[in-house]
């Protein structure tokens, strides 16, 4: 994609509009790193339950960086086809991490207190 | 209702902030816990989903589709099956077996009254056996596909060891027990429950 004609905001406009047709959460954050605009969106819960269960069939588990990179995959929309081998490990985990704060997770395990 | 109220009628029950939300929730009973397992054999949505519905005691109304959501679930799980494991295992190969018996065990007898009529579940267990046995007849009065003519209300058997469900025919209830089902058509209360069914199914799916 030209980045000098990439209009990005027609580009989220048109994203959000397509992940409410499909039933997936409209929700879009632009992140920049490294003179690098990162789009990327959250899970909902429906999406979350089978992206972990896709995981799981290839012994893909939650907290493995093969976890991370699926994740980057499938939820970074902008800029597309990324090679996340080649990225810097800093960016690759920051990326997941707003991925996963964008879509509810808190950064660490909740603690329900007994009344 | 406020947290003394939840705790009077649901004990043990937790609260958790996420994100600013307030979440009050209770464990799931072996009954629940049993229907979400088999839910979770089938779909992982859908058996978090009637967790959820379960558990949450407050707020009233928040979002299925929250991911958030899921670290309740976890968090429920992780508190319900450390809290006595063994007992848990115990309690589910005992309620496993009786399925495969005739007759339906207690626990889910109970939980399907408290999810069809709303009633708290801890009010169901409260029931004396006259009212519980009621309730199981309108049940099976509005589950029968010839509701007129081939009621089959139940009966507790408490006297067993394991409580169990035992069939029984229309003809052997109890003047009173069938005056309650005869009300129920009367009043066309079919509506009503199934509405009611329809409001469970919202929440869970």
């Amino acid at each position: 994609m030209n980045e000098d004609t990439f209009d990005i905001e027609q580009f989220v406009k048109n994203k959000k509009a397509e992940l409410v047709r499909e039933n997936k959460l409209d929700k879009l954050e632009k992140i920049p790193l490294e003179d690098q605009i990162y789009i990327i969106r959250g899970f909902n819960r429906r999406e979350w339950v089978e992206f972990v269960s896709e995981c799981a069939k290839k012994n893909i588990m939650p907290d493995s960086i093969e976890f991370e990179n699926e994740t980057i995959n499938t939820m970074v929309v902008y800029p597309e086809n990324l090679n996340v081998d080649a990225m810097s490990a800093g960016t690759t985990t920051t990326l997941f991490n707003y991925i996963m704060e964008l879509s509810g997770f808190s950064n660490e395990e909740i603690k329900p207190v007994l009344l | 209702m406020n947290e003394k109220t939840l705790c009077s009628l649901y004990g043990e029950i937790y609260k958790v902030s996420i994100h600013g939300t307030v979440y009050v929730f209770k464990l799931p009973n072996i009954g629940e816990y049993i229907r979400y397992l088999n839910l979770f054999a089938h779909d992982q949505y859908v058996a978090g989903s009637y967790l959820l519905s379960c558990c949450i005691l407050q707020p009233k109304h928040y979002s299925l589709s929250d991911a958030s959501l899921q670290q309740i679930i976890d968090s429920i799980l992780k508190h319900y099956i450390l809290s006595n494991p063994d007992s848990l295992k115990t309690e589910i190969n005992r309620i496993k077996s009786e399925e495969l018996q005739s007759g339906v065990p207690f626990e889910l007898a109970a939980v399907q009254i408290s999810n069809s009529f709303g009633i708290p579940y801890n009010e169901v267990l409260k029931m004396d056996e006259h009212i519980f046995i009621k309730f199981l007849a309108i049940l099976e009065y509005m589950t029968s596909e010839e509701a007129n003519t081939s009621i089959q209300p139940t009966e507790t058997n408490k006297n067993s060891n394991s409580l169990k469900i035992i069939k029984k025919s229309y003809n052997e209830l109890d003047s009173d027990q069938r005056k309650v089902i005869e009300d129920f058509k009367n009043r066309k209360l079919v509506s009503s429950y199934l509405n009611s069914l329809i409001n469970v199914k919202r929440n869970t799916t």
